[in-house]
């Protein structure tokens, strides 16, 4: 039987429409929350034994051993805001979080980005984390004032000197708008050896690094579910194509 | 100088006050209640030396820290004044992630308690057997479960969030439904007494629990075969925690099935008052682990 490849995004989603693109069998699932069944079993040595995830509108759920990868961009709305009205929603979304994240940990296929827990109930602590580590690595400085301390965007003034690169799958792309000075992703890319050990370390293979230039560079933030609404089709089809063929 | 971030009136946090001062070796509290009375600068940008600098209370900011220790102290009601808390501890938050102090434990590192399923197959990696287990928001994959395992089921959270383990009962049964608004955790039921190890660096101690109750702490070697300790003390150091307690579930045969791991155990319900021996281990770690250069100043 053919693998299937699953799509985890909302609709609208760019970077997964040009994954789904590239991807002979696709599922795209686009409905937040819970699936219809969403599960795992482990046996005694902690091994998968099974698992389930029925896509919506699916009569049948989809088999974990069939899948060849599985793209995870759920959107904004999917997790936050909706269990805060009380204990027993808070208590659900604490539930439903851990599950995702029970099911990413345990999938036996690639899976972009296979997020720790930390990132479903503490994304900015994440960051933050992912931030500080990848400078220690790199032998960078942190912002100040970056975004990996305030989880704000950058200020108006600030923003215009803020470069930005993609490291997609093994690849530094330059974000559109600094596609005509790509010296940040040239120089990430004279880096690639440590920041695959740092992206492998943390289970990502789509991240978007933010950096300042001032007497080098210094990390203003780390995004491992970047948006990427705002980037030109020519980095989206480039970015689709590498990650549907880690995935497929 | 060992910094204590928390609040004096959590137990844990007062009964290791007390060593410390019985036992002459210097600390600061940081009291997490108080947030607002603190002031956390960072380092200024470009700073030859950077670092954090802590005033408020008794924090001066001209002590320099070997050591962070903290237990976070969360005593708000409603979502509205956690928003404001998190925001209140944002400066705190960026320290303990940045810091180059060794941090007991660090929070950034101490999630994987948040998703049980993903902290078994840790553990189980460091070679602990767990029990069979299944996550799920499907009634019949459940039941299947329930029906495979002859019954012997227990119930329990996914997440960190407290729950009461519960034998799956006719009552449960009835409520499978349920499971379609919220997943839940079925675990095989394991025979045997839960036993509560505290890691603390190299040194583990057990704590059987007799009726719920627990016994009298001493070394985890006097207690627990040799292999069992050290995956203990192997699966701390693989989440890059320095203490943990990890509850394990242990047959007369001296078989032992790992249930969880909590970084930031309570400790002091798994020793007594007259003898505070993991109290006792967690100061001299504190004391004798205290790195320099530091980056943080109090």
């Amino acid at each position: 039987m053919m693998g299937t490849t699953l799509v985890l995004a909302p609709p609208g989603d760019r970077l997964a429409a040009a994954v789904c693109r590239r991807v002979a069998h696709p599922i795209w699932h686009s409905r937040g929350r819970l699936p219809e069944a969403l599960g795992i079993e482990l046996d005694p040595q902690g091994r998968l034994l099974g698992g389930q995830f029925t896509p919506a509108r699916a009569r049948l759920p989809v088999r974990l051993a069939d899948l060849t990868g599985v793209l995870f961009r759920p959107g904004p709305r999917w997790f936050a805001g909706r269990a805060t009205s009380s204990p027993a929603r808070r208590f659900i979304d604490y539930e439903t979080k851990a599950t995702w994240a029970a099911w990413l940990d345990a999938m036996p296929c690639p899976v972009v980005n296979r997020m720790g827990p930390s990132w479903f109930v503490d994304p900015q602590g994440y960051r933050a984390h992912l931030a500080v580590d990848l400078a220690r690595r790199l032998g960078l400085a942190l912002h100040p004032d970056g975004a990996w301390k305030t989880s704000r965007r950058a200020p108006r003034a600030r923003a215009a000197s803020i470069r930005s690169a993609y490291w997609v799958d093994g690849e530094v792309l330059a974000a559109s708008a600094d596609a005509l000075r790509p010296s940040l992703a040239a120089d990430l890319q004279a880096r690639a050896a440590t920041l695959r050990q740092w992206a492998a370390a943390a289970g990502l293979s789509l991240v978007r690094i933010d950096c300042v230039a001032a007497d080098g560079w210094s990390i203003d933030g780390v995004d491992p579910m970047p948006g990427m609404a705002d980037e030109g089709d020519a980095l989206l089809d480039v970015a689709g194509a590498r990650l549907a063929k880690a995935i497929e | 100088m060992i910094l204590l971030i928390g609040a004096p009136v959590d137990p844990a946090l007062a009964r290791l006050r007390q060593l410390l001062r019985r036992t002459g070796v210097q600390h600061l509290l940081l009291d997490e209640r108080a947030l607002q009375d603190y002031a956390i600068e960072d380092p200024p940008a470009g700073a030859a030396v950077p670092g954090w600098t802590i005033r408020g209370a008794a924090c001066t900011g001209r002590r320099r820290v070997g050591v962070v220790f903290v237990r976070h102290w969360a005593d708000v009601a409603s979502p509205a004044a956690l928003a404001a808390e998190q925001r209140r501890r944002r400066p705190l938050r960026s320290l303990l992630v940045a810091t180059s102090c060794l941090v007991v434990n660090r929070p950034s590192l101490a999630w994987a308690n948040f998703c049980k399923p993903a902290q078994l197959a840790a553990l189980a990696a460091q070679g602990f057997e767990v029990p069979r287990t299944l996550v799920s928001n499907d009634p019949r994959a459940a039941l299947q479960f329930v029906l495979e395992l002859e019954g012997r089921v227990v119930v329990k959270g996914v997440s960190s969030a407290k729950t009461f383990p519960r034998v799956v009962g006719p009552w449960h049964i009835q409520r499978m439904d349920r499971l379609r608004q919220c997943p839940a955790q079925f675990q095989e039921l394991i025979d045997g007494d839960d036993v509560r190890v505290t890691v603390v660096g190299e040194h583990a101690f057990a704590t059987r629990m007799l009726a719920g109750q627990p016994a009298r702490a001493g070394p985890a070697d006097d207690a627990l075969p040799r292999e069992i300790v050290q995956r203990c003390v192997s699966a701390t150091r693989a989440e890059g925690l320095v203490m943990s307690g990890i509850d394990l579930r242990c047959d007369a045969q001296g078989q032992c099935h790992a249930l969880e791991l909590n970084p930031f155990p309570k400790w002091t319900h798994y020793e007594s008052r007259e003898d505070p021996i993991i109290t006792m281990q967690l100061a001299r770690y504190l004391a004798e682990n205290q790195n320099a250069p530091s980056d943080v100043w109090a």
